[in-house]
Formats: C-alpha cells, structure tokens, sequence
C-alpha cells in the first residue's frame, strides 16, 4: 500500500544520564510510517532503551524534539500522547485484583474518562490468545510471567494505542508464550489494517526475522535506522 | 502551694545507682553494652542539668525574642533529625523535612496557645516551650515516618509509577497511592496513641501536672487539647513533606526522576 502516513518524527534526540553525566542517546532522529513493523537491535547497553524511553517521553529528551501526527508534542499532552506511542517493558506490572480489574483500572484516569471498558473488545482479543473467559476473573497474583505480560498488552491494546515500543517483552519468556506474544500484536496489526505501527527491541535472531520488516541498529548511542 | 516532694542531689545519686542494674545484667549476659551504658547515662543527666538551667534562664529572661531564639533552635534540630533518620535521600531533602517540621508545628503551637489557651503574653515560655517541645516531638515522628515511607514506596514501586505514567497517568495519579500509604503511615502513631491513652498509657504531661499537685481534672483537659495539637501537627507535617516530595522527584511534563533517590 502506498503513501502510509508519517505517525512520528523524531528530531536529534539526546540523551544524557543524569546522574554520571554520560551521552547515553546521541542525536537520534527517526520517521515511523502506519504500519512500519521495525526491530530495534543492538547489544545491551547501547541505548536501545532509553532511545525507546524517550521515544514514550518516559525519559525526557535533553535535546531535539517529537512530532506526532503532524504537531509537536508539548507538555500538556504527555499523559495523552504516551497512551497513544505506549511503552511496553520487559518485565509486567499488574497491579493487585484480578485479570479484569488489571484491565479495568486505566479507565479510571483522567486521561481516559470519556471511554469504557469493552468486554467484546477483550474477548476479541481472547480468542486470538486461545484463552477462555474465565482468564478474566483470575487473581493476578496466580498468574504466570508469559500470562502477565499478555495482560500487560491486553491492557494497552485495548486503549487503541498507535504505536507501541515493545522494549523486550518475551525476553524473559519460553517459546510458546513468546509466540503468543507475537500472535496477538500482528493480530491488533492486521485489526487496524496496518495503520498502526510499532519498534520492537528483540535479541531473538529468529524473533527479529518473524517480527521485522525493517531493522534499525543502535550502536554506542547512535542510532542507525537506514533512512537518509 | 507545691505540694510536692523536693528533690534534692542526694535523691538524684541514689537513683543513679540503679543502673548498676543495667551494669550488671550487660556484665553477666556479655552484652559489652556497659561503655555504652555510661555514656548514654551521663549524657542524660548533663543534656538534663543544662536544659534545666537553660529553662530557669529563659524563664527569668521572660523576653519575646528569647523564647523565639530558643523554639528555633528547637525546631531546627527537630528538622535535622526527621531528615537524618531516612535512608533513601534526595537533593534537597533536609531542607524539605526542615520546612515540613517548621510550618506546620508553628502553625498548630500559634493556633493553640494564641486561639485556644490564650496565653498572655503569647510568648510566656512557661506555656510556650514544654508545648513546642511536644508538639515538635510529634511532628518530626510524622514527617520522617512519611518521608521514610514514600521514599521506599517510590524506590520499590518505581515499575509500577512508570507502568500508570505510560498507560497515560498524570504525574499526581501515579503518586497517589504511594503517598496515601506515606500520610497513613505518618499519621499512624498519633491515632494509635490516642487510641490507647489512658487505658495502656498515661502520657508525660499530665502525669508530671499531677506529680506537681495539679488538680487531675485540669492535668487530663490539657493533655486532651494537646494530643489535638500533636494529631494536627504531625498530620500536617508528614502532608507537606510528601508534597514537597512530589515537587522534587516528579518533573512537569510528568516524568518520574527516580534517579534523584539514593540510598546512603
């Protein structure tokens, strides 16, 4: 499909850690078009991560700047525009309660009042996962780390969110869960009809190889995406 | 007139040899805690003497400007102490604890000798100074137990303040619950206390009132009003420390700078 719209650009951003003062991102800028499936790859260390921090502007670049759909983020629409390019980390945080009370809570911010929780939606999602809907009322708790992290997904995907900066989320799990890791975000890809996108930090060759469509390295800091 | 039993050094001398009880028990269990012991034992009776001394000063003195020099300090060490005490620090943190301590103990000890005992002059330290002392006492337990409390609950909870934030979470609904648990656990001492008072313990104050020949009645109706003063102040305090604490460690444009948390 051609002429896919520019989500985000980002312009120089830098990096640098505020406690010993080292560059940890230097001057990375990048373009990501609806449905750009891309791998982040690069050893530990090299900046994969805070690049993607910043990205979500967990981390608040020291330089350049983001534009997302076509405007400049400014401070006020934070909280909006990280529930729209969302941060998926390595490792789940559910909160205590059960699997759709995890689901449940983010309508409970500010930012997404005017929205309700869809349980058709969920069971949409579900169905892709192979999970009955008794997954719902699980505790938490009892859940495994391949389970929690697809809760963590179901959580975001369920906002409608346009990008998502997959920081490792299968790292820490087996095969089977990994693959439905990957199952249910090419599902919400496909869903979206690719108008969506997301940059996914993998160290799986394999993973990379099934995930990616393009491949972007990051080396020391500096950011190599293959774009002019 | 007092009617009570003068005490004389003589009477001090004879209490001071029941530490040889305490001397002796380290001795037989090999506790090594006699060095201790008489430090800790002489530091008492010196820190004591001088105050006293200090007080009977302050008292003759009877000057506004004295009584001000003196709370002062008072607060000030009160300040330093609620800061010291806490283990994960940030910049700025001893200041942060200090104005916690100041604002909020001056602001209850202005409302409660001022509007409430009416003292006259308002700087008669007779009133002034065992009452800062308490209500001072009180608000430095409550700040450091909510500074203590939030800097741990950020430090362990630092996944989940980061999870709330990129689910779209505004600075403040990704602190909420950590400083709710922070102004529970300030708060809770003096609740307690006051849940006990009178059936478990029989506070300071009033006790020494009655020693002193005070009518019970009267000693019980200011230990009331003051466990009101300690309840406010250390409640206000522990707020404002958790307040301030927010300012510092989460930025405008919503980012939490947990970097600024660091264990001593």
């Amino acid at each position: 499909m051609a002429n896919k719209k520019i989500l985000l650009k980002a312009e120089n951003l830098c990096r640098i850690d505020p406690v010993n003062k080292v560059m940890l991102v230097k001057s990375a800028s990048c373009m990501i078009h609806q449905g750009n499936r891309i791998v982040l790859s690069g050893s530990s260390g090299s900046g994969k991560s805070v690049f993607c921090r910043m990205l979500a502007l967990l981390d608040q670049p020291d330089q350049g700047s983001i534009i997302f759909n076509g405007q400049l983020v400014r401070q006020a629409d934070i909280p909006h525009y990280r529930s729209a390019v969302a941060y998926i980390r390595q490792r789940p945080v559910l909160l205590r309660g059960t699997v759709q009370e995890n689901l449940m809570f983010p309508f409970a911010l500010h930012i997404h009042r005017e929205r309700r929780f869809n349980p058709e939606k969920i069971a949409r999602f579900l169905a892709v996962i192979d999970k009955p809907d008794t997954f719902l009322q699980k505790n938490a708790a009892d859940l495994s780390g391949g389970e929690r992290q697809l809760v963590c997904l179901l959580r975001v995907l369920q906002l409608d969110p346009v990008i998502l900066l997959l920081d490792e989320p299968t790292s820490a799990l087996d095969m089977d869960m990994a693959m439905q890791v990957e199952l249910l975000i090419n599902k919400w890809m496909q869903q979206h009809d690719e108008t969506r996108a997301y940059v996914w930090i993998s160290h799986d060759e394999q993973q990379k190889k099934r995930v990616g469509q393009q491949v972007w390295h990051m080396n020391g800091g500096v950011l190599i995406t293959g774009d002019a | 007139m007092p009617s009570y039993i003068e005490i004389s050094y003589l009477d001090i001398a004879l209490a001071s040899l029941l530490v040889l009880a305490n001397g002796l028990i380290s001795l037989l269990l090999k506790l090594k805690l006699e060095k201790s012991l008489l430090v800790a034992a002489v530091r008492m009776v010196v820190q004591l003497l001088l105050i006293g001394y200090i007080l009977k000063w302050v008292f003759n003195v009877d000057q506004w400007y004295v009584v001000l020099l003196i709370i002062g300090i008072m607060t000030f060490i009160a300040g330093m102490a609620a800061h010291n005490r806490n283990r994960i620090q940030y910049g700025g943190m001893r200041i942060d604890a200090l104005v916690s301590v100041w604002v909020s103990s001056w602001l209850i000890a202005l409302l409660g000798l001022v509007v409430v005992l009416q003292v006259q002059p308002w700087y008669k330290p007779q009133y002034v100074i065992p009452i800062m002392g308490m209500i001072l006492g009180n608000t430095l337990t409550g700040v450091s137990l909510g500074l203590d409390r939030i800097t741990h609950e950020l430090t362990q909870k630092r996944e989940q303040v980061e999870m709330l934030l990129s689910l779209g979470a505004s600075r403040w609904e990704a602190y909420k619950e950590p400083a709710q648990n922070a102004v529970m656990a300030g708060m809770m001492p003096t609740i307690n206390s006051m849940m006990v008072i009178g059936l478990v313990s029989l506070p300071g104050m009033m006790t020494g009132q009655i020693l002193a020949g005070q009518d019970p009645e009267q000693a019980i109706r200011y230990q009331i009003i003051v466990m009101f003063f300690l309840s406010a102040a250390s409640a206000i305090g522990c707020v404002l420390a958790v307040l301030f604490v927010f300012r510092r460690l989460f930025s405008k444009s919503h980012n939490f700078m947990y970097w600024k948390l660091q264990e001593k």
